[in-house]
């Protein structure tokens, strides 16, 4: 209920106010983002130059606000500035490691990207029901903590390899 | 301290033991020690870098749990460590130092995780801690603790344990194999010192210690031994110089003791002397009544004596003489003088210098007045007495009578039966004269006579209260008689006579002067004919002045050729012709004219004159010979006999005085015949037989003179080495009357038996010649053939001879061996009007 309450909040937020809640959820998440890229290999072919950034795309709704922003500032991934982007369409996902979509625009992005063929995306998404087969991982909220789902062969799908530590971490993995 | 003392007086078993256990467990124990620290070093080295190790692959792997804040995955990589059995706890704590995880071994949960440091280890409390930053990249994610059980103390609580045991162990074992080299040391050290104890307490320089180790304690017993080496031939040295000197000294003490003599000692720096107890007690005084100044000594010599005594004692001092030898007169306490002997050695000291003189002093008062062998007086006791008889018969007048006594042949006794024999005999002759004496007290005489031994055979009596010259001549017929008597000496019998002079007082004023009258009236009763008495007259002196001067004439008429020859033909009876010549001294006297060789042969054999004599003779007689063969040829060649007188036969040079006379002169060995008498022999016949045996040895003739008249046994001549017997003329004299035959045949047998040839001595009858030829015997000497020619007659009669020989020859064509030569003494033409009766036939 209160998450509810958070998502909601966190909507609201992107047009300007911190809901502490909502966004140590989100900081959480954000964190896990960046975390996420820690524990990833991507393929040769995403980057152009070492020196490129690691991008972090936030498709449709932006839940993450600031904190977002906040953890990747300055931080690197292995040689790549970290930065985050905001995109709205699913076309612009060019140059993006990873792509988090957010619930709303879940189903067109798959098509999308279905559709382009692009790999290299670690995209990450929020399913609340069901079983996403689309992303890579799915964050879910388990007793107040955040947890994520690993799909492996979408992983592979997308020429990502997964450390095992993080596989171990995950509720599910998919194969 | 007491320590210390304790220290020194260990001895060196402990110490090597204390060394050596020190030594062990020193090196042990630093070993220990280092291995120890450095054990625990390592240990804890190992334990951090196994733990951080640990924490560094669980912070690695709790990277992503603490990334996505995923306690569970963080629990469950702790939980690996379970089996991990020394890690008793592990937290992870988040970036901001808050546990995140925790895990606990034992179940027992602490209340709280232990508080966050920084990175690394830390032990505390028995346990270690390390703690890892977990980090992913550059970000910090958090700490991991790992706690494990510092079981390093258990390791090392066991590693000590170990390290006991060993250390025990291996001190156990040095001690037991160092007490080997411990002993080799010790024993030696005590085996030595053992020696030196057992040397030192029983006194024995002659153990040595074993060298049962070299080195420097080989090295200590050698010296030891050496020490030891030296010690024993000092002390050995010193023993024998003080067994050498306790000899000496017991010796002397002995000697002092059996002499009875007394001692003086004489230290001239504090002047005084020691007189022994027995030199007091001769004196007369009390063990030490003397004190000990040498006045004692000097005060008491005799007067007379004392200038002397005095000189001979600054001699002996001095070192001019060896030793003092003197003998003189001391005052006895009882105021008589004794006779005295003292000797003396000077004490010299290291630097040569005389301080001291000691010596014995002996007691001769009897020596001086009694002769030792038969008892009787001497012959200073006689001087003295006779001193005061003449004193007395000047003050109260009166007659005494100074008897002396010779014994007769005493010297032919003394040599041919031996000393002891003659001892003997003497002995008994003084009990016989005391005898006599005895007997012969005048009536109311106060004074017995004195009877005295003056020395040698020589006795003599001093008579007192003589009336005249009768008395005196009892009592020498009646020792004479006495006399008679045969004498038992050594089992036999023997007879003995003397002859005694008598002399007067009134012919002297002095001792001398009797007692010379006494001897001159002696001398001439044995000139007269032995066993008789003579009584001293005036001319009697003139006789003795006669005799003395004939020897003192004698000694010069050797060198001043008064002595000559004289030569008696030997013939042999078968053909009267001459064989050899006797030659018989004669002394041709500037004022006596010729002397026959009784006048003047007795006076020289009782000196070493008839030595001399004896010697030219024996010279004289060769050369002579030796001339003659030259001159006279004859085959066989003339010999020449000479006598040799006893004294001659005992004179060592007799050997060496033949060989070198018949070198000088050339003449042949066989040729010279030395006689000597039968008497002379018997004296000592060993002695004799080898002096004859080694004549025999230079080839001479020997010949026994006057046989049958000595004391011999016939057995014994045929030890003897003799080649011919010449037969005494007492019994050639009794030839034709009783058993003179007999004997002289006996003689014969004896002399044919041992294949001697015998010549007849003193033959002055044609029935003796033919009595001689009768019974076998060879050859003869006497009147009836020829009485001593002298030199020059002996001569002419050769040159004779030897012209008939040639004249011989020639007509008989020179056959000289058909004829013998030949000079019929007695008739000197008779052989050779023989010959020419032959030849004209």
């Amino acid at each position: 209920m209160v998450l509810r309450l958070s998502l909601a909040m966190v909507l609201a937020a992107q047009f300007g106010g911190d809901l502490r809640a909502q966004l140590d959820e989100y900081q959480v998440k954000a964190a896990f983002l960046q975390n996420f890229a820690k524990f990833i290999e991507w393929p040769a072919e995403a980057f152009s130059s070492p020196s490129e950034p690691f991008t972090i795309c936030v498709l449709g709704q932006d839940p993450f606000g600031r904190s977002l922003d906040d953890a990747v500032a300055g931080k690197l991934i292995a040689t790549h500035p970290i930065a985050a982007r905001r995109i709205a369409d699913a076309r612009l996902t060019t140059g993006c490691q990873i792509l988090y979509v957010s619930s709303s625009q879940q189903k067109h992005v798959f098509s999308i990207l279905a559709a382009g063929k692009q790999t290299g995306i670690l995209t990450v998404g929020e399913a609340r029901d069901g079983t996403p087969e689309d992303v890579v991982i799915n964050l879910t909220l388990e007793q107040g903590k955040v947890r994520f789902e690993i799909n492996l062969r979408k992983a592979n799908e997308e020429k990502l390899h997964i450390s095992a530590r993080l596989l171990s971490l995950a509720t599910v993995v998919r194969k | 301290m007491k320590l210390k003392g304790a220290i020194a007086n260990s001895s060196i078993r402990a110490r090597l033991s204390v060394l050596i256990i020190l030594n062990s467990s020193l090196a042990l124990l630093l070993a220990g020690v280092a291995l120890f620290g450095y054990e625990t070093y390592q240990q804890r080295q190992a334990a951090t870098r196994e733990l951080s190790a640990n924490a560094g692959i669980l912070a690695e792997s709790a990277t992503a749990a603490l990334s996505f804040n995923d306690e569970h995955a963080a629990a469950q990589i702790l939980a690996a460590l379970r089996g991990d059995q020394n890690i008793v706890e592990a937290v992870i704590y988040d970036r901001y130092g808050l546990p995140f995880s925790r895990y606990q071994r034992d179940g027992k949960l602490r209340s709280s995780s232990p508080p966050l440091r920084p990175a690394g280890a830390y032990f505390e409390n028995g346990t270690l801690l390390a703690f890892q930053s977990i980090n992913l990249g550059p970000d910090r994610l958090g700490t991991i603790l790992l706690r494990s059980t510092n079981d390093v103390y258990d390791r090392l609580r066991r590693f000590i344990v170990i390290v006991c045991v060993v250390m025990i162990l291996s001190l156990g074992l040095s001690v037991l194999l160092g007490s080997r080299t411990q002993r080799s040391i010790a024993n030696p050290i005590t085996a030595l010192s053992v020696v030196a104890r057992r040397v030192s307490v029983e006194k024995d320089y002659s153990v040595r210690a074993s060298r049962i180790t070299g080195g420097e304690i080989g090295s200590l017993i050698d010296s030891f031994n050496d020490m030891l080496t030296r010690i024993e031939a000092h002390e050995t040295a010193r023993q024998t110089a003080e067994e050498s000197l306790r000899e000496s000294e017991e010796r002397y003490a002995l000697a002092a003791r059996g002499a009875n003599d007394g001692l003086w000692d004489w230290k001239l720096s504090t002047n005084k002397m020691y007189f022994s107890p027995r030199w007091n007690q001769m004196l007369g005084y009390e063990d030490a009544e003397l004190g000990t100044s040498p006045e004692e000594w000097f005060s008491r010599i005799h007067p007379s004596d004392r200038e002397r005594v005095m000189q001979e004692a600054c001699e002996a001092w001095d070192g001019r003489k060896p030793l003092l030898t003197t003998e003189y007169r001391m005052r006895h306490k009882n105021g008589s003088f004794i006779w005295v002997l003292t000797r003396g050695l000077a004490v010299r000291d290291d630097k040569g210098g005389t301080d001291r003189m000691a010596g014995s002093q002996t007691d001769i008062t009897e020596g001086k007045i009694a002769d030792p062998l038969t008892a009787l007086p001497n012959r200073l006791y006689f001087t003295d007495r006779l001193d005061s008889a003449i004193e007395t018969a000047h003050q109260h007048g009166g007659l005494f009578a100074v008897l002396f006594l010779d014994l007769d042949k005493f010297k032919l006794v003394n040599d041919s039966l031996g000393h002891a024999a003659g001892d003997e005999l003497l002995m008994g002759v003084a009990l016989r004269l005391r005898l006599s004496a005895f007997a012969s007290v005048p009536e109311g005489n106060g004074n017995a006579s004195v009877i005295a031994r003056l020395g040698g055979d020589e006795f003599s009596i001093l008579l007192y209260d003589v009336r005249d010259e009768g008395d005196a001549i009892i009592l020498a017929e009646r020792i004479l008689e006495k006399l008679k008597a045969p004498f038992q000496i050594e089992g036999r019998q023997m007879f003995a006579s003397a002859s005694v002079g008598i002399a007067l007082s009134s012919s002297g004023e002095t001792p001398e002067d009797l007692m010379r009258n006494a001897d001159t009236a002696m001398y001439q009763a044995k000139a007269k004919g032995k066993s008789r008495y003579e009584v001293f007259n005036e001319q009697m002196r003139e006789l003795a002045m006669a005799r003395l001067e004939i020897e003192t004439d004698l000694r010069k008429a050797i060198d001043e050729r008064q002595l000559v020859l004289y030569y008696q033909a030997e013939v042999s009876l078968s053909n009267h012709r001459t064989i050899g010549y006797e030659a018989l001294v004669r002394w041709n006297h500037p004022t006596r004219g010729i002397l026959s060789p009784a006048e003047f042969v007795p006076v020289a054999e009782e000196s070493d004159l008839i030595v001399h004599l004896g010697r030219w003779v024996l010279r004289e007689a060769c050369r002579q010979m030796a001339v003659w063969h030259e001159r006279y040829p004859c085959e066989p060649p003339l010999t020449i006999s000479v006598n040799v007188s006893p004294r001659q036969l005992s004179d060592p040079r007799l050997l060496q005085d033949v060989e070198d006379v018949l070198a000088e002169t050339g003449l042949s060995p066989r040729c010279l015949h030395l006689e000597v008498t039968e008497s002379s022999i018997m004296g000592n016949p060993d002695a004799a037989l080898t002096t004859l045996r080694r004549l025999k040895l230079l080839n001479v003739g020997l010949e026994i003179d006057d046989f049958g008249t000595g004391y011999s046994s016939l057995s014994c001549l045929h030890l003897l080495p003799f080649d011919t017997v010449k037969i005494d003329r007492s019994f050639i004299k009794e030839l034709g009357f009783g058993e003179g035959s007999e004997i002289v045949r006996t003689i014969l047998a004896l002399a044919r038996s041992l294949d001697m040839s015998v010549v007849a001595e003193g033959v002055e009858t044609k029935e003796q010649t033919h009595t001689l030829t009768d019974l076998g015997c060879n050859f003869a000497q006497g009147y009836y053939f020829s009485k001593p020619k002298s030199c020059q007659t002996t001569e002419a009669l050769l040159e004779e001879r030897s012209q008939l020989h040639h004249a011989f020859n020639l007509l008989q064509g020179g056959n000289p061996a058909g004829i013998p030569p030949g000079n019929p003494p007695g008739n000197p033409g008779l052989e050779y009007q023989r010959k020419t009766e032959l030849m004209a036939s």
